[in-house]
């Protein structure tokens, strides 16, 4: 998969989306008709590139999410991650224990989030 | 096409010696505040946008015409660089290369300009549609953007930030900028507008695509876009401590600002020499005060020495005292003595003008509007007559070393005809370049050569121009293949005339339009208020006829102090005086004031005998209407070449000339005590009516100039000024004389409003619909009716409905466009007659249009029609006209037709 990434501009009309979904392409246009003082035809051009690019879909007028909005983050974090650290995930844990130190309760959750990733493979 | 390539040629190679000024005080000036440079890049703008420029002894510009308009026609092409080295290096090449061949019909170097003036066209062209294109390029990336502050929008799709619009820009930021690079480039932009960069820059843009074949141009172009860069940095980091400047410097590296483009600037030399940016902003020091003051004294200087001309021309004097020697140049230059032609209010013009040339010592030349006389100890000699004289210029068109006056005239009054008449002073030879009838001819300067403009005639468009010059006795353009049309000579003609007092009538004036050898010749120029019938009588039994025919009308045995009698005269037109004479007699209508009216000369030219009349005004008359015939008695010897007559006012003196009325305005309701009216003439006369009550009526010359109506009375009393209005002209009373602001008329912002045009541009129907502004009539149906029209009673015989269709509408169309002329005294025209009405009605079943054919039993041969041309109600009077184009009696007969 191509590079996940959405600009300032288009976080912004993606949230509309996710915090909507599923909606009508109507409403969406309304909706960015007064959140971003777009006009209609920019709304559609920027949902077809949006789509284009895999993260919504416009079935029949109704608008929803391929991607929601955790995926997104999920996947942007992962880019971070294999741009900044090789794709090391202890790298990057290491990076950021060492200026903060972990509470008690934290490195519990992070034990059973490893736990249970362990476990699905 | 080609001489406005020319023009821009030579704004463009002096500009240059601007630019590379400018350029040399910009690398000269680098301690000085950016915004002064750009103050030095707005005298190159202004240099580039305004095509004249003052003449000073003062300029740094070599040659403020490198290439002459006069090259296209020269037989010896050459450029005045203004600096001799280079002129003889060039010259000789392009002698060589664009000298036209001997007997070649156009110059070489016409063509070749003609190819660049397109090249440059379409590269303008090119240019622009660039611009546009980027221009929308952009407009459609930035549509997806949200707002950040007012005027400030993050866009996505963009790398650089600009500015976009111009009368009500936005900023565009690139996303993802930190906050605070986004502050500092914010500033940038800001003080971007604050500049007003946005119309700066294409401003400079637009000025490059006019000159785009100039490479200082873009060299100009490109700094131009640096400077505004820095001289914007300056102003966001004038306030900004050490840190802060290391901060702006830091972002204009590492964020987008060097990749920028002001509003689409669609050239990006964008990348605005970065580093040459970090260093002066980094260096930036409050410019000390003698910087400042040493900038702006050379951007005057600059000022002085570039925006100007090189002074070359002599003052001219044109002051009506002053009596000085006029300087003339050699060759084929020429110079201007004074020039009011096109400025058609005589008022305005100075009572006389005086000069002497070197070339003729002792003599004086003095002008007044009629007469050019030179003066000298033995007495005046008369040089030149004109109605008026309007321009004359020095120029040695005969190549004897000493110049000949060069003039522009006009002869007559109702009908104008302007040409040109050159004099050779030392021989008293006139040369003469007239067509009257066809086109008019007038001379006018173009940088310093004489160049003389051929029009239709009585028409402003000028149909072919260029550089006057005599060749074989011959005035022509240079260059010409072939003489300008021209007239023949024309050649007076003995004559001996009568006028005899024989009264008015309307019928009578129509029975002589019948009868009148110019009928034709009138109705093609339109002007039927101007008909002068003229009657051409070649022996007693045509004499007798028309006595007996006329007699009906007009009263000949009259008896009037200052005519003859016509019954006493008719006496001497008897075989003897036919056999060698012809009698010519001109019917005139007096109006009701008592002009007189007299041949002021007769002349044959081309076959043609032309009668010039002048009317002589008086200050006061009755309120009878009168007319006059002119017997003009010609030996038939005279006028044996002659095939076609025609007779004319050519000259009107009295207390207000009087021309065709043009527009009527009134103020005030029709009933109104108040009531005032104004009106215009196509002579440039007015008359103003102030008050119904008034006796006192201001007449004089109007100038209409930027929507502003001026009438001055020509005694210099008075002055009225109007605002131009939708549908008027409304008084300015603090421009006007405060003598009748009391009047309500007067009073400030009084409307006067347009009511009718003068009937002499109403030919058609369809001329009068429009000027009571009824033109948008419908036809959707007709009803028919055919009366017998006795005195009084109209007995109905037929009628009929058409409803539609393609009949009724060529009917409609053609009797819109039937040639009619109103006849004033419909009383006497009307007897018994058949009567066709026509009423129109629109798609509502409404009345659109109501009137008559008419057709009198005492005048079976003329076609009347009679009728409001507006729907039953409406106020505009009922008018008779009588059909006098063709197509009238076929229209009456195909729907009278339709009846049966």
């Amino acid at each position: 998969m191509a590079e996940i990434r959405l600009g300032e501009v288009e976080s912004r009309f993606a949230d509309i989306i996710w915090d909507n979904e599923p909606l009508h392409s109507r409403d969406l246009v309304k909706l960015c008709q007064e959140l971003l003082d777009w006009n209609r035809s920019t709304t559609y051009t920027v949902l077809r590139k949006l789509s284009d690019r895999g993260f919504f879909k416009n079935d029949g007028g109704v608008v929803s999410s391929l991607i929601s909005r955790k995926e997104f983050h999920a996947l942007q974090s992962e880019q971070f991650v294999d741009k900044t650290f090789d794709g090391s995930l202890p790298a990057f844990i290491a990076a950021f224990t060492r200026r903060k130190a972990l509470s008690a309760e934290e490195a519990e959750q992070i034990r059973r989030m490893i736990d249970q990733a362990a476990r699905e493979d | 096409m080609a001489s406005l390539f020319l023009k821009f040629l030579n704004m463009s190679i002096t500009a240059g010696w601007l630019i590379l000024a400018v350029t040399g005080l910009r690398l000269l000036l680098k301690k000085a505040p950016k915004w002064q440079i750009c103050l030095l890049w707005s005298v190159v703008g202004l240099r580039l946008v305004f095509p004249f420029s003052f003449k000073s002894a003062l300029s740094l510009i070599p040659s403020g015409q490198t290439v002459s308009p006069d090259i296209l026609y020269s037989a010896d092409p050459g450029i005045q660089s203004g600096i001799p080295a280079f002129n003889s290096w060039l010259n000789p090449v392009i002698k060589e290369t664009f000298t036209p061949a001997a007997g070649a019909s156009v110059n070489p170097l016409q063509i070749w300009t003609q190819v660049a003036a397109y090249v440059w066209l379409a590269g303008m062209v090119l240019l622009l549609f660039y611009a546009a294109l980027s221009y929308g390029r952009l407009k459609k990336k930035v549509r997806a953007s949200i707002r950040l502050e007012d005027g400030v929008y993050i866009c996505d799709e963009i790398e650089t930030p600009f500015i976009l619009g111009l009368i009500k820009p936005r900023i565009y930021l690139s996303s993802g900028l930190e906050a605070g690079q986004q502050a500092l480039i914010m500033a940038h932009e800001r003080a971007h507008l604050k500049r007003r960069d946005h119309w700066w820059k294409p401003l400079g843009f637009l000025l490059l695509t006019l000159y785009w074949f100039n490479p200082l141009s873009w060299l100009a172009y490109i700094l131009l876009c640096r400077d505004i860069e820095m001289a914007c940095d300056e102003k966001v980091i004038r306030d900004l401590g050490k840190e802060g400047r290391l901060e702006y410097s830091q972002t204009l590296l590492a964020s987008s600002i060097p990749h920028r483009a002001i509003m689409a600037c669609p050239l990006a030399f964008g990348e605005v020499a970065v580093k040459e940016r970090i260093r002066s902003v980094l260096n930036y020091k409050k410019p000390a005060f003698w910087i400042i003051l040493l900038v702006l004294m050379a951007s005057i200087v600059l000022a002085v020495c570039f925006l100007t001309n090189p002074k070359d021309d002599p003052v001219i004097p044109t002051s009506p005292s002053g009596s000085e020697t006029l300087p003339v140049p050699a060759g084929s230059l020429a110079v201007e003595w004074f020039n009011f032609f096109g400025a058609d209010d005589l008022a305005d013009w100075p009572e006389s003008l005086e000069t002497r040339l070197d070339e003729f010592p002792g003599v004086t030349f003095r002008w007044t509007a009629g007469e050019l006389v030179a003066v000298t100890e033995g007495g005046t000699e008369t040089v030149l007559l004109g109605m008026p004289i309007h321009n004359v210029f020095f120029c040695d068109l005969t190549g004897d070393g000493k110049p000949d006056l060069c003039s522009t005239i006009s002869i007559g009054s109702g009908i104008m005809d302007t040409h040109v008449v050159v004099v050779d002073f030392v021989n008293r030879v006139h040369y003469q370049l007239w067509h009257r009838g066809f086109h008019d001819y007038d001379l006018y300067l173009e940088d310093d050569v004489l160049f003389v403009a051929m029009r239709p005639w009585m028409k402003k468009e000028i149909l072919e121009s260029g550089p006057l010059v005599l060749e074989d006795g011959l005035l022509n353009i240079k260059g010409r293949l072939g003489p300008l049309p021209r007239g023949e000579l024309a050649k007076e003609v003995e004559y001996q005339a009568f006028a005899s007092e024989v009264g008015y009538s309307e019928a009578g004036y129509l029975a002589m339009v019948e009868r009148s050898e110019n009928r034709d010749s009138q109705r093609q120029y339109g002007n039927r208020e101007h008909l002068t019938p003229l009657v051409k009588l070649e022996n007693r039994a045509d004499f007798v006829a028309f006595y007996r025919d006329l007699s009906a009308y007009f009263d000949f045995g009259r008896d009037s102090s200052d005519s003859v009698l016509f019954s006493k005269q008719a006496q001497k037109y008897t075989d003897a005086f036919f056999s060698d004479h012809s009698l010519f007699v001109a019917y005139l209508t007096a109006g009701t004031n008592a002009d007189r009216f007299e041949i002021l000369e007769a002349l044959t030219k081309s076959g043609q005998l032309n009668l010039a009349i002048r009317r002589i005004q008086a200050a006061s008359g009755d309120t009878v209407m009168d007319g006059w015939f002119l017997l003009v008695e010609i030996e038939k010897a005279e006028v044996a070449d002659c095939s076609a007559y025609d007779a004319y006012i050519a000259e009107t003196t009295g207390p207000y000339g009087e021309g065709n009325l043009v527009n009527t305005y009134f103020y005030g309701e029709p009933d109104s005590p108040d009531r005032a009216s104004l009106q215009l003439f196509d002579s440039g006369d007015f008359l103003l009516d102030l008050h119904t009550a008034m006796s006192y009526m201001p007449s004089g010359k109007y100038v209409i100039e930027d929507d502003l109506l001026t009438l001055k009375t020509p005694d210099g009393q008075f002055t009225f000024v109007f605002d131009r209005r939708a549908d008027g002209w409304s008084v300015k009373a603090d421009l006007s004389s405060s003598a009748y602001a009391k009047l309500p008329s007067m009073a400030d912002g009084s409307l006067f409003r347009f009511t009718s045009r003068g009937p002499h541009d109403r030919n058609t129907i369809e001329d009068w619909l429009k000027a009571w502004g009824q033109e948008d009539v419908e036809a959707e149906s007709l009803q028919l009716t055919r009366y017998r029209y006795d005195g009084s009673v109209p007995v109905k015989i037929s009628q009929k409905t058409i409803k539609g269709g393609q009949s009724l509408e060529s009917w409609f169309l053609r009797l819109l466009n039937l040639e009619i002329m109103e006849v004033e005294n419909p009383a006497e025209a009307m007897g018994t007659s058949d009567r066709l009405e026509l009423q129109f009605f629109d798609r509502e079943n409404q009345a659109s249009l109501f009137l008559a054919f008419q057709v009198a039993d005492d005048m079976p041969d003329r076609l009347f029609i009679n009728g409001s041309f507006l729907p039953a109600g409406e106020v505009i009077p009922t008018k008779t006209f009588q059909v006098t184009g063709d197509g009238g009696w076929g229209l009456y007969d195909e729907l009278l037709a339709s009846l049966n």
